[in-house]
Order: C-alpha cells, then sequence, then structure tokens
C-alpha cells in the first residue's frame, strides 16, 4: 500500500504544474463555498446574538380595525400597559420610543439628508466650538455623534429648508427626550417649521435573564394582548425583524453559495479532463504495468488516487484559506465568527466524491489499457 | 510448457481477411530456448501475442504450464502474467524512474512489497549496479535493454518473451544482449522465446522454428 501511495505521489509529479493548477481550481471553488458559509453563518448568529436580552413590541392591526381605537392606543401615553410590563419581575426596563419633532437637514455636500430631532434652546451647553450667546445668524449646534464626526464639524454649513445653517458648536446634551440631534436658537422658530415626528406604539423590553428571553416574551405578549379589541394585536417586531434579517441572509447566502459551487463543479470537470489527458500520455506507461502483472482494478484504483489526492489536499487548503479570509474580513467588521463543522465536514464530502466521481472515467479508461500496445 | 494445438488466428477487417496463423501446433518444454524467425507478415508477432497472454482471439487450444487461460478474469490473467518476463524491442523504460525505481516497481506488481536484495541482485546480473540511480534518458541502448531484461527476470519468470530484443541494437551490442540471453538460459530454469526476423539472432537459440505464411516450414533443434 505504501509504494502504492508512492506510485501515486509519483503520478501526481509527472506534470507538477498541471497537477497543481487543477488543485487550484480546486482550491478556489472550496474556498469560495466556505468563505460565503462561514460570513453568512456568523453575520446569522450575530443578528441572532444582538437581542439575546431583549425585544422590541408593537401594535399590529387589520384593515378593518377601529381607526379611533388604534389612535387611542397609540398616542396615549400606554403608560398602563407600559408600566404593567415595566413591573414585571423578570423584566430589567422598558425604553419607549417618544414621538417628537425633526427637521430634514442637508449634509454639508449636499449629497445627503435625514429626518433630525431638533429643539429650539438658547442654553444647550456645548463641548467644542461655542454657545448661541456668542454668535447671531443662522446657527446650529449639533449633537457629536462619533459616527458622523466627519459630516458634522464646526464651521460645516448644512441646508435647513434651502437656508444655510453654520454649525458653530457640538454638544453632548441629547435633550429632554434623550433623542435630539439638533439645536437652533429660539429665534430661528420664527422661520423654521418643525415636522411632527410619527408617533410610535412600541416599545423595547429588556429581560433579567436573557435565558428565559423566550419565556419572557410568551408572557409579555400574552399579558399585552390580553383584553385588547379582537382586530388588534402586540407583536415582537424584533423577532420578525430578525427573522427577516436571519432569511434574507440564508437567501443570499444560498445565492452565493450557488454562484461558488458552479467554480467547484467547473474544477470537477477539470479534473476529469486533466486525469483523461494524464491517461493518454501515460498509456505505455500503465502497459508496462498490465505487462508485469497488475490487475485493471490496482490501475483504476491508482488514477482514482491521483484524483482525491490532488481534491482533498486542495480542498483542505482551500477550507483554511476560505476561514482565514472569512476571519479577517469579520474581524474588520467586529462580527464573531460562527463557525459551522458540520457544514465544512459535509462541504469536504461531497468535494471527495466530486474528486472520485470525475476521477472515475479516466481510471477506468487507464484501466483498460492493453500490454499489447507495447509490442511493434 | 507451451502447448500450441490447431490455432487459428484471422484478423478481420472490413474489407479484407488475413489469416495470420494456420492451424499452428507447437510444444515447448520447460526450460528451452527458443528462437522464432520469420519475414514481416509471417505469423511471428501473433504466435508471441498469443504464447504472451496478450491475444485471446484464436481458434484452437494454447495452454501454459498445462493450463488454458482463455476467458479467465483479469485478476487470473495478471497472476500469469507475474510468471512471464517480456522484453520489447525499443526498450519500454519509464523514463521519469530511475533504472532502480524500474525495477522495484516490477517487485511491488509481482510480489507485494520491494524485494530490494533482488532488485539489486537482477542489477548486478545484467552488470549494471552502478547505473542504479540513473535515468533510461541516460543510458545506451544495450544498457537500457539490459535494464529491461533485467527487469523481466525479475522473481524467476517461469518465461521470457523478447520480441526483437536486438532490432534497435547495433552488432556488438546486440551480440552482448545475445550473450546474456545465453547466460540467463544457462543459470535459470526459464523457457526462453526470442521472436526475430534475424536469422543470426535466431541462431543463437537452442532450438529455431521458423514460420512463412502462419505456418512452421523449419523447426530446428540444436
Amino acid at each position: 500500500m505504501t509504494y502504492f501511495a508512492k506510485l501515486c505521489i509519483e503520478g501526481l509529479r509527472y506534470n507538477k504544474v498541471r497537477s497543481f493548477l487543477t488543485g487550484l481550481g480546486v482550491l478556489v471553488g472550496v474556498g469560495s463555498v466556505v468563505l460565503i458559509l462561514a460570513l453568512t453563518t456568523s453575520l446569522s448568529a450575530h443578528l441572532g446574538n444582538q437581542s439575546t436580552d431583549r425585544f422590541t413590541v408593537g401594535l399590529s392591526s387589520s384593515a378593518e380595525a377601529n381607526a379611533d381605537v388604534v389612535a387611542a392606543l397609540a398616542t396615549a401615553p400606554m403608560s398602563a400597559r407600559v408600566e404593567a410590563v415595566r413591573l414585571r419581575p423578570d423584566v430589567s426596563a422598558v425604553e419607549v420610543e417618544t414621538p417628537g419633532r425633526t427637521l430634514s437637514v442637508t449634509s454639508p455636500d449636499g449629497s445627503t439628508m435625514a429626518d433630525l430631532r431638533c429643539a429650539f434652546d438658547d442654553n444647550v451647553e456645548v463641548v467644542e466650538g461655542r454657545p448661541f450667546s456668542e454668535a447671531t445668524g443662522n446657527v446650529a449646534i449639533m449633537y457629536a455623534n462619533p459616527e458622523f464626526r466627519e459630516s458634522t464639524q464646526v464651521g460645516s454649513v448644512i441646508g435647513i429648508d434651502g437656508a444655510a445653517f453654520t454649525v458653530i458648536g457640538l454638544t453632548q446634551n441629547l435633550g429632554p427626550d434623550g433623542s435630539t440631534r439638533l439645536f437652533l436658537p429660539q429665534r430661528a422658530a420664527e422661520h423654521v417649521q418643525l415636522t411632527e415626528a410619527q408617533a410610535s406604539s412600541s416599545f423595547t423590553v429588556i429581560v433579567r435573564q436573557p435565558e428565559d428571553l423566550a419565556e419572557t416574551r410568551a408572557d409579555v405578549l400574552a399579558q399585552l394582548n390580553d383584553g385588547i379589541d379582537a382586530s388588534l394585536k402586540f407583536v415582537d417586531f424584533s423577532a420578525e425583524e430578525g427573522a427577516m434579517l436571519e432569511e434574507m441572509f440564508q437567501t443570499l447566502g444560498l445565492f452565493l453559495g450557488l454562484i461558488a459551487s458552479i467554480s467547484l463543479a467547473v474544477a470537477a470537470l477539470n479534473i476529469v479532463n486533466v486525469m483523461y489527458i494524464s491517461t493518454l500520455e501515460r498509456a505505455d506507461e500503465i502497459a508496462i504495468y498490465r505487462s508485469l502483472g497488475m490487475t485493471r482494478n490496482h490501475v483504476r484504483g491508482l488514477f482514482l488516487m491521483e484524483s482525491l489526492v490532488v481534491v482533498t489536499t486542495f480542498a483542505l487548503v482551500g477550507c483554511v484559506v476560505g476561514y482565514l479570509i472569512a476571519a479577517v474580513i469579520l474581524t474588520l467588521v467586529k462580527v464573531p465568527l460562527a463557525f459551522g463543522w458540520t457544514t465544512i465536514g459535509l462541504l469536504l464530502l461531497v468535494v471527495l466524491l466530486v474528486g472520485a466521481g470525475g476521477g472515475l472515467y479516466p481510471a477506468n479508461k487507464a484501466a483498460g489499457i492493453d500490454p499489447v500496445r507495447l509490442l511493434h | 510448457m507451451i502447448s500450441l494445438n490447431g490455432v487459428d488466428k484471422t484478423y478481420r477487417g472490413r474489407n479484407f481477411e488475413v489469416a495470420a496463423l494456420r492451424s499452428l501446433s507447437l510444444a515447448v518444454p520447460q526450460g528451452q530456448y527458443l528462437s522464432v524467425v520469420g519475414k514481416s507478415g509471417s505469423g511471428k508477432s501473433s504466435l508471441m501475442k498469443i504464447i504472451g497472454l496478450l491475444d485471446f482471439d484464436y481458434e484452437g487450444v494454447y495452454e501454459l504450464s498445462g493450463r488454458s487461460l482463455r476467458g479467465v478474469g483479469d485478476q487470473a490473467l495478471s497472476q500469469a502474467r507475474r510468471r512471464i518476463g517480456y522484453v520489447f524491442q525499443d526498450f519500454q523504460l519509464v523514463s521519469r524512474f530511475t533504472v532502480r525505481r524500474n525495477l522495484e516497481i516490477a517487485s511491488v506488481i509481482r510480489h507485494g512489497s520491494v524485494d530490494a536484495a533482488q532488485v539489486a541482485q537482477g542489477l548486478e546480473d545484467v552488470g549494471l549496479a552502478d547505473k542504479a540511480l540513473s535515468y533510461p534518458d541516460e543510458l545506451s541502448g544495450g544498457q537500457k535493454q539490459r535494464v529491461a531484461i533485467a527487469r523481466a527476470m525479475l522473481g524467476g519468470p517461469d518465461l521470457l518473451i523478447a520480441d526483437e530484443p536486438t532490432g534497435a541494437l547495433d552488432g556488438a551490442t546486440a551480440s552482448a544482449i545475445l550473450d546474456l540471453l545465453a547466460d540467463i538460459h544457462q543459470r535459470h530454469d526459464c523457457s526462453i522465446l526470442v521472436v526475430t526476423h534475424d536469422d543470426e539472432v535466431a541462431a543463437a537459440a537452442e532450438r529455431t522454428v521458423e514460420l512463412v505464411a502462419g505456418e512452421v516450414v523449419r523447426d530446428v533443434l540444436r
């Protein structure tokens, strides 16, 4: 068996470049599939882990729902229901999204627009720049959001209702509602119209024990839906969102995996082609083996082994390469790598079957070579 | 050892039919050095293919060591071929392997593992022990044929078949090969079958059978 394996390695070294290029196709194919699987699995798992201790509840109504009821539920403080949930022993906190006022603000270069919650306050404190008391004209103070540091700097000019406002300062103050992003001096209220933000009937429940999330969620929803109008229903928005995102990633992963699998299929066809050419080139060598008494099965096994060695070696390297690239990408986007060993194992099994299947035809051809070809 | 009885071999094409062997009968005892001589088309190659278990499309009876191998499976056929050593006109060495590796492969195929001592002895017997690590392309024609003979004799086959063993060699080298075959005949108890068109090569054997148009026209035992 050892010498058989040696003969196999010798066969691969017959044309090292060709063997390498054949294997490279397998490496790229397997690496692509592993990369896509690792990325989609990790992103999907990360989304699932994001809300291990909380869920968002909102109101869902049918078309026939009584609009007055919806409005009453939506605009009323919902304090009774929210307070009941907040008082639960298994609930740590409840975060309610409060309605507010927004402005449509254009970025300094005019390329983007955003609706920002706004408040008129002459006395907002600044951590950079100067307060409203030291400025005149169209001026604004913005929340120093680290994510938008580049676009919201002191001296930036933003557009509001077609007028240019200069950002004179940055603040850490988020206003009374905790979500104000833009402050204007009181005098601006005379000509700047704020838009009333849509009232929201959703709130986020944070549980005390993340391991009890599912049970708590079920109990809270049952509690909220108790006694409610039949056409209305409190639902778990986060679960739906999460499920939607998870489904999206799974579909994307499936689609991309399908495309990557095409490269794997091409690599398999290449194996058939290359091994067949090798059979033709080594026909005399095979005939010598047969004349010495090597059986057809041994010849077939030799060529199959060559095919499997190439496929297995480069498939394993492809797995490692795909995994490493996924690890680098996920590290850059700060998402932990969730590694599906079962999936990788199944993939390797498929690759081995492909290698065996791809090598079978040339191996059978090799086994059929007759030593009589050596005679003149 | 070799027994042919009424063997007919016909090659058939779309528009032709050629009788290569006509009711040929021949008996070769164990250990005999036999040469088969004839012009091109005489049937000597067809005879060699049948004796060497390379062709089973014939009529009549052929038995090797008292056994007919027509219709047997590949396993039995391969096993029988391990008891036959082939020497070809153009040597047929695997050029990407060293001389030693060429013999080691034969050892593995015939015995299941490398018998290093046997390989070394085989090269010693043909005077090429110092060429063990050389590649076939680095050898002369005579040296290549010696390696081929060493490979064919590995493990002590019952029958050595040489197809025009001196066809690609010059006079002096050819003589050396014939001397080697004679030496093998003296030291080993294997039958030797040399197929040739050269009367001088045929005369080196202890028995010569001449074929003309697929029939034995002369059978000389020296």
